[in-house]
């Protein structure tokens, strides 16, 4: 996969990585919002007050959710976001910590996004 | 607009999808199809769509076809050419926001505009609700807790519940419930509840389609009128705790369902 749209992506001293994302998403549309290659890809698919999260692992070794992965109720209304909800995965040894925070615009159809994810260093 | 429609072979969309994510960043909607297949559909919104030979590479053998057309740039025009907000639930009520076309006669057509607010039916856990609620004789009291657009409140009333209450700890779900009620021609009661804080209306049923820690408030103060509740709003794995919660104040599973990764709940008082 190639870099993803509308994604940053920055290496952190120590072997980390910073991603960020910030990008709109039809409401029943599942998209990528980040990406690590050789490790994970995280989707989301927001429907109605609720977000879907799903995560590809691209990884050789295991990947699971140690904080959140079901659904989440996501209150977003027009204007800015009001909330943002903490994720963690642990792929292949490597914690990711990930923060999502949305808002809607009700006349275009879209949610809005935006994300931040730190990946730690390998063990 | 642009819209693109691949549909491909079920068991392969996961990785047409990895191919194709990377390069749609609206998002693709994943729509059952025919024959084990999936439509994955997607439209140029912020940005334009890979050219036609881009996306068969990326599909590769998984495609079965490919149709492109141009769409309305306006969501609700588009929603309103697939014909594909309303639902039937139970073969009897017909649940539908103002763009979609009605159901077939005989169904009780519900019709619930979002507005500001959440919840216009297309959910799951609405959907399972209703489903549930419609085994229930509709008489007396009912209460919708955590009522969004008031799809349940409003299709309680017009089953025959009386009085009904809605209610959300939103401010705009407020308004979106009355203004969907007068649409609808009946009457809910609609304010807002914390029902962290506060007790629910009392009722002989009850639907609460919150997260589960929601739940625990609501069955900590749940009223000895309520005779079926219908708990939504959770995933399976939250199943057991909510059942604990309610078997506490005297309620039992009697039926439930599960779809898209959430779970619907009814109880009812055992008596004896």
């Amino acid at each position: 996969m190639a870099d993803l749209p509308g994604q940053l992506t920055t290496a952190l001293p120590g072997g980390g990585i910073a991603l960020s994302c910030a990008k709109p998403i039809e409401e029943g549309a599942r998209a990528a919002l980040l990406y690590a290659p050789g490790l994970f890809r995280l989707d989301i698919t927001p429907r109605e007050d609720t977000l879907k999260i799903q995560v590809r692992n691209l990884s050789s070794g295991p990947c699971e959710w140690t904080d959140g992965g079901q659904p989440l109720v996501l209150l977003a209304f027009d204007g800015p976001a009001l909330s943002a909800h903490t994720l963690r995965i642990d792929v292949d040894g490597r914690e990711v910590r990930v923060l999502v925070s949305a808002s809607r615009e009700t006349e275009r159809g879209l949610m809005r996004f935006v994300a931040q994810g730190l990946v730690g260093a390998p063990a | 607009m642009r819209r693109v429609v691949l549909r491909v072979r079920e068991d392969a969309a996961e990785d047409v999808l990895d191919a194709l994510l990377a390069h749609l960043a609206d998002g693709v909607h994943e729509r059952p199809a025919p024959a084990g297949a999936v439509d994955l559909v997607a439209h140029a919104l912020t940005g334009p769509l890979p050219p036609r030979e881009e996306l068969i590479l990326m599909a590769g053998g998984a495609l079965m076809s490919l149709d492109e057309r141009d769409v309305p740039e306006d969501w609700r025009e588009r929603r309103r050419l697939d014909r594909g907000g309303g639902v039937e639930i139970g073969g009897r009520v017909w649940l539908r926001s103002p763009l979609d076309p009605r159901g077939a006669h005989g169904l009780l057509d519900v019709v619930i505009e979002r507005g500001s607010a959440f919840g216009t039916g297309a959910h799951p856990t609405t959907r399972m609700c209703l489903s549930l609620m419609l085994d229930i004789e509709p008489a007396g009291a009912f209460a919708d807790l955590g009522c969004g657009a008031g799809a349940l409140a409003i299709a309680a009333a017009m089953l025959g519940f009386e009085p009904v209450d809605a209610v959300d700890r939103d401010e705009p779900s407020v308004g979106a419930v009355d203004e969907n009620a007068r649409h609808n021609g009946v009457e809910v009661r609609a304010y807002a509840l914390d029902l962290l804080a506060e007790p629910a209306p009392p009722a002989r049923v009850v639907a609460a389609n919150v997260p589960a820690a929601v739940h625990q408030g609501v069955a900590a103060q749940l009223a000895e009128t309520v005779e079926h509740l219908i708990a939504s709003g959770i995933r399976p794995e939250s199943r057991a705790e909510l059942l604990a919660y309610y078997a506490a104040r005297g309620l039992a599973l009697r039926d439930e369902r599960e779809e898209g990764g959430w779970l619907a709940l009814a109880l009812e008082r055992a008596h004896g």
